[in-house]
């Protein structure tokens, strides 16, 4: 997903950062970890879950790191000054009893209460962090004072690389790209306190790994995402960037991932997305478009997107996004399919911060 | 109504510098520890931050860097350096920085040197957003850039030289990596501040720990004896506003004597009389409490900075950009005002009231009672003198400091009963000299003593805190040049420049000291440092050797201070023994307390709250290596320290400014520092002048309004218009010369009282007593002159009399 490279891949201070390149050759456990060359990396889950008591629940836990001093840059004496800004964004959706909560934590790391890469750490910020088990399944946890989540995450389908040539575009300029992979389907299972309860959670979740160096063209002015996980065993990824001028960005792009894990790239021309249903916010005046009719006719896919709770909006300095679970009910080559998912409205909500520019 | 409105001016000016001074440090205190509620100070190891961070009760840690940048080439503008963390800090600040430096992020966190600057700031020295400049830092060149500019009233305090950066940046610009300024701590019980403390505590060995409010009122309580001072020299112009508001009104009722019989044959009893003249000087109060208001605030601007510079000079860092008007100061000046009028109208008024209807209509002055009650008032003046001595000498010993200003309230007040001791004189005079419009005058001021004692009173009064003031600031200043000339005999003194404008923040460079060290030229060079303990006395740390330049007190320099330097002991200023006696000096140091025996005790200027002075080996072994402040070179006889300075000049060109000074013009800039901190008391030479005009005119102009038939009488025995002005003359002069007189004679020892009670019971410092002859053989001629042009109006309608109407009565 291309979201945070808006906000986070500001002109690079100093030229030194790697840029994402088509050729590289993926490498798991490798790739899982920190890629400290480049500019701006992040680490994101988001899940469908079912408590045993039968509740259900939608979370988004996601460690960002934003590169303040390329490699190489001139070594100080002070810890405070560090190579990386460290922060993550933490919700749960509580859909039966239509609540949304989000967090948001931010570390310097300068006595080690953060960072990427130690051990079995991939990322951890307090007591947010993301571990990789023996078995290589991940480890998840984060809280926000009152609510606090737990997970085991295991793979059920090989890791899906986005793009072409291992880069994914993010502008039909050139130069503006990025490295990612995702893991479609992550069999989960753990415990949610929540309410004063500890709850016993099961469900499947989605994996994305992106890191990047060159920011997003200044006339973009947000993207719309999304993640979905079909019951017939498939999965599709799809993003689309807005331009200023109310069209669309010729790189937008998805991927579908069969159900025995092949990726299929999706081209721009080959998706057509329509609103469906608005929400405005109240609280910040941003209209999303939280309903979509999602048209693929080269898979025959024609689904409806809507979501159990309409208020699923992350209020945080300085991004304000909607960021949420959804459902999908539709047809796949003619037959009936179902599925759960995560949406992504950037830029709905005052400007976004780094597209701004002059 | 004028008389009032200077008084309260004078009042309001000074109480509203000096609330002016106190709040701004404190808003600077609150801007930075903003809401936490504890805090550690002092030269903080930031491995304590998470420490304190993981102890239970402790909701939010965040630590502050902080320090001083000069800006070389812009002499007295400098950048108060705040590094903060934007990250564990903001829920600490009580302020938001909007625009630029909310959004910028990263750049902030990534680019070395940058700060948010002020839009004051930025406007005065041309640097805009992405503006590069130099800046000097402990004598060494620093680049910094403008990333963000702050705009009015995001800060709650109006520190134009304040400036924001990241906390790392901070360490890497002060080179000051692993340690912090202060660590602000938020808990989650903010009732629980003891059991904090107490926590912290053993964790923050030889660090102050304290609610951060502490620190101001640890500044208010320093800053209590400087104030106490001008409040009470303040307060004098409220005591010269009732003697002015006594003569007017006096002039008001002599004036309209006939008024006064006829409204009383009209049926207005005694008490209306006296209700008429309380009231017309209320009337009077008003306008004049509100242009005293008025002025007063003018009057702040121009104290503001001279309050300022000695506050800075002595005690902390402090930049008044704008003046603290607190509506209580406002309302306690209007009542100080209304009450002054009262006071000074009471006694005219019960005259008004006395004055018999008959006599009054008949234009017979005869109703006035001249005669003095000559003995009452010595009684008066003998047992103010006798309370005096008594309030002095419990100030000495063990009462409390105030009691030094009872004293000198005391002395000027018993000086001022006792002004009919001039009639004697003033008879004498009248006897004696040859000329007659002398004699004739003479006489006149005798006989009308009563109300004439008051004018002199004042207007003595008011010579008598000018000659004090001065007597006691020479004193001062002889004592402090030849504690210079004894302490300060280095060939010359290097330290990094900021240092002299805004307080010891700034070290030199150690390769400086170093250089200073190797050359063959110097005889030795001693290097000085210091810090706060507490926030309370100066820890003052020489690295050298004694050079005989101290003034011990009874005890042999050379033996305590081998001592000293050995490390076995401490010597203490006279400030610190009298506030904390003779007992050992136990300091709170890293490594647990420490207690340190009296070497000796000496003379010194530098500092009212005392200072301890330790060896520098002593001080590394307890607290480690420290930087010098400053430093003292000695050369060899012969050496060319000319030379010797430009070639430290030109070796540490690039590391920023320094300021080297020979003992000479230390001395000069000293003596410059002291000169502004006493600069408030042209102030009070001004109020002595105008209550010197003010009430000679108004005294002069009621005597030749009630003595307009003697005036005429005068004529009609065939002396000339001009013979009758020069007798109204004469009596100005000898008023003005009986006030000089006296106020001289009070104002000697109100001066022993400033410098032999005021002085050690506030501060601690030794002064000896000497007279500057030449400056008060010359007021009796300047008041004199004064009063003659005062009375210069008074004299000609005293020569215009009309002999026929004025005698019309008889």
């Amino acid at each position: 997903m291309i979201k945070w490279l808006t906000i986070l891949a500001l002109p690079a201070l100093a030229g030194d950062w790697q840029l994402a390149l088509p050729g590289l050759a993926y490498e798991w456990p490798r790739d899982h970890a920190l890629h400290r060359e480049f500019k701006t990396e992040w680490w994101y889950l988001t899940g469908n879950l079912r408590a045993t008591d039968g509740r259900r629940f939608g979370y988004q836990l996601t460690f960002f790191r934003q590169g303040l001093r390329p490699p190489g840059a001139p070594a100080v004496a002070s810890r405070f000054v560090g190579d990386a800004l460290k922060f993550g964004h933490f919700t749960i959706t509580d859909v039966t009893a239509g609540e949304f909560h989000f967090t948001q934590t931010m570390k310097r790391g300068a006595f080690g209460e953060a960072g990427f890469a130690e051990g079995n750490r991939v990322a951890w910020l307090g007591d947010w962090a993301l571990e990789l088990a023996e078995d290589g399944a991940f480890v998840a946890r984060a809280t926000d004072g009152e609510r606090a989540l737990s997970l085991r995450l295991e793979r059920a389908k090989p890791w899906a690389v986005h793009g072409e040539g291992g880069i994914s575009n993010k502008a039909v300029e050139a130069g503006h790209a990025s490295h990612y992979y995702s893991g479609t389907r992550l069999r989960s299972k753990g415990t949610l306190r929540i309410g004063g309860k500890e709850l016993a959670v099961e469900g499947e979740s989605w994996f994305d790994h992106e890191w990047a160096s060159s920011p997003l063209p200044s006339g973009q002015v947000g993207w719309d995402w999304f993640s979905v996980q079909l019951d017939d065993g498939s999965e599709l990824m799809l993003y689309q960037l807005r331009r200023k001028d109310g069209t669309v960005d010729g790189a937008s792009s998805g991927s579908w991932i069969s159900p025995d894990g092949t990726v299929t790239h999706l081209r721009r021309e080959e998706i057509e997305l329509k609103p469906t249903r608005r929400w405005k916010s109240a609280k910040t005046g941003g209209d999303y478009p939280i309903g979509w009719q999602v048209r693929v006719p080269s898979l025959r896919l024609d689904i409806a997107v809507s979501t159990p709770v309409e208020n699923q909006e992350l209020v945080l300095k300085p991004v304000v996004y909607w960021e949420g679970l959804i459902d999908i009910a539709g047809t796949r080559d003619g037959r009936a399919v179902n599925g759960h998912g995560y949406l992504e409205l950037t830029g709905y909500a005052g400007a976004i911060v780094g597209l701004s520019g002059p | 109504m004028l008389s009032i409105a200077l008084g309260i001016a004078v009042y309001l000016a000074i109480q509203i510098a000096n609330e002016s001074a106190t709040k701004s440090f404190a808003a600077g205190v609150d801007m930075v520890a903003g809401k936490a509620h504890v805090e550690v100070r002092g030269n903080v190891d930031e491995q304590l931050w998470p420490l304190i961070e993981r102890l239970p009760g402790v909701a939010g840690v965040t630590g502050i860097v902080e320090g001083l940048a000069t800006l070389p080439g812009k002499p007295g503008e400098y950048l108060r350096l705040i590094g903060i963390d934007v990250i564990s800090g903001a829920e600490f600040r009580t302020f938001e920085l909007s625009g630029d430096a909310a959004t910028m992020g990263e750049r902030w966190l990534a680019t070395p040197g940058g700060v948010a600057v002020t839009r004051e700031f930025s406007a005065r020295n041309g640097l805009a957003v992405g503006a590069e400049f130099p800046v000097v830092v402990d004598g060494r060149a620093v680049r910094l850039v403008v990333l963000a500019i702050v705009e009015d009233g995001e800060l709650p305090v109006s520190d134009s030289r304040l400036a924001l950066m990241d906390i790392g940046w901070a360490q890497e610009v002060f080179r000051r990596a692993g340690k912090v300024s202060s660590l602000q701590i938020r808990l989650r019980d903010p009732l629980k501040v003891g059991e904090a403390v107490a926590a912290i505590a053993p964790l923050a060995k030889g660090m102050s720990v304290g609610p951060p409010r502490q620190r101001s009122e640890q500044l208010g309580k320093m800053l209590a004896a400087f104030q106490l001072n001008l409040t009470a020299l303040s307060m004098v112009s409220l005591l010269v506003a009732v003697f002015l508001v006594f003569n007017t009104v006096s002039t008001s009722v002599a004036r309209r004597r006939t008024e006064i019989g006829i409204i009383r044959a009209l049926g207005v009893t005694r008490l209306g009389v006296r209700l008429i003249y309380l009231g017309e000087a209320l009337l009077y109060a008003v306008p004049g409490v509100l242009l005293g208001g008025v002025l007063g605030v003018g009057l702040a601007r121009f104290l503001t900075g001279a309050v300022e510079q000695t506050v800075t000079a002595l005690y902390a860092l402090v930049n008044v950009e704008r003046l603290w008007l607190n509506p209580s100061q406002f309302a306690l000046a209007a009542v100080y005002g209304v009450a002054a009028a009262l006071v000074g109208a009471w006694g005219p008024a019960a005259e008004a009231s006395r004055v018999e209807p008959v006599a009054a209509l008949r234009g017979v002055a005869g109703a006035v009672r001249e005669e003095l009650h000559v003995r009452r008032w010595w009684l008066g003046g003998a047992l103010c003198l006798l309370a005096a001595a008594a309030a002095a000498g419990g100030a000495l010993g063990k009462g409390p400091a105030w009691l030094a200003f009872a004293a000198a309230f005391l002395v000027l007040a018993g000086f001022s009963l006792l002004s009919p001791v001039l009639i004697p004189v003033v008879r004498f005079v009248a006897r004696t000299v040859p000329w007659l419009p002398l004699r004739l005058a003479a006489e006149r001021l005798r006989r009308s003593m009563r109300r004439n004692a008051v004018t002199v009173s004042a207007l003595a009064a008011a010579v008598a805190m000018l000659v004090a003031l001065i007597v006691m600031v020479f004193s001062f200043r002889s004592s402090l040049d030849a504690w210079i000339g004894r302490g300060i005999v280095a060939d010359f003194f290097i330290a990094p420049a900021a240092n002299e404008s805004f307080g010891l923040n700034s070290f030199l460079p150690d390769e400086a000291v170093a250089w200073l060290r190797a050359r063959p030229e110097a005889e030795g060079v001693d290097t000085f440092f210091e810090q706060s303990v507490d926030g309370d006395f100066t820890l003052a740390v020489v690295d050298g050797r004694y050079r005989d330049n101290l003034s011990f007190r009874g005890t042999d320099g050379h033996a305590a201070m081998a001592r000293v330097f050995a490390g076995e002991a401490v010597a203490v200023t006279e400030p610190y023994a009298r506030r904390y006696g003779l007992g050992a000096v136990a300091l709170e140091t890293p490594a647990g307390r420490v207690e340190f025996p009296v070497a000796g005790v000496y003379a010194d200027y530098s500092r009212d709250r005392g200072m301890v002075l330790m060896g520098a080996r002593a001080y590394a072994r307890l607290w480690g290596k420290h930087g010098a402040l400053s430093a003292a070179v000695y050369l060899h006889p012969g050496a060319d320290g000319t030379a010797l300075e430009r070639e430290f000049r030109a070796a540490f060109a690039d590391a920023g400014q320094f300021s080297v000074n020979t003992s000479r013009s230390l001395r000069e800039k000293i003596l410059l520092v002291f000169d502004q901190t006493f600069a408030v008391t042209e102030v009070l030479r001004s109020v002595a002048v105008i209550v010197a005009i003010v009430g000679v005119f108004l005294t002069m102009t009621a005597l030749v309004v009630e003595r307009r038939r003697e005036l005429a009488l005068l004529r009609a025995l065939g002396g000339t218009a001009q013979f009758v002005g020069q007798v109204v003359l004469c009596e100005a002069a000898l008023l003005g010369l009986s006030a000089a007189m006296l106020g001289i004679a009070s104002g000697l020892p109100l001066a022993m009282v400033l410098t032999w009670v005021v002085n050690p019971a506030f501060f601690g410092w030794t002064i000896a007593f000497s007279i500057p002859m030449a400056t008060l053989v010359a007021i009796p001629f300047w008041l004199t002159t004064v009063a003659v042009l005062a009375a210069w109006w008074p004299a000609r309608v005293a020569r215009s009399v009309e002999i026929a109407e004025a005698l019309r009565g008889e």
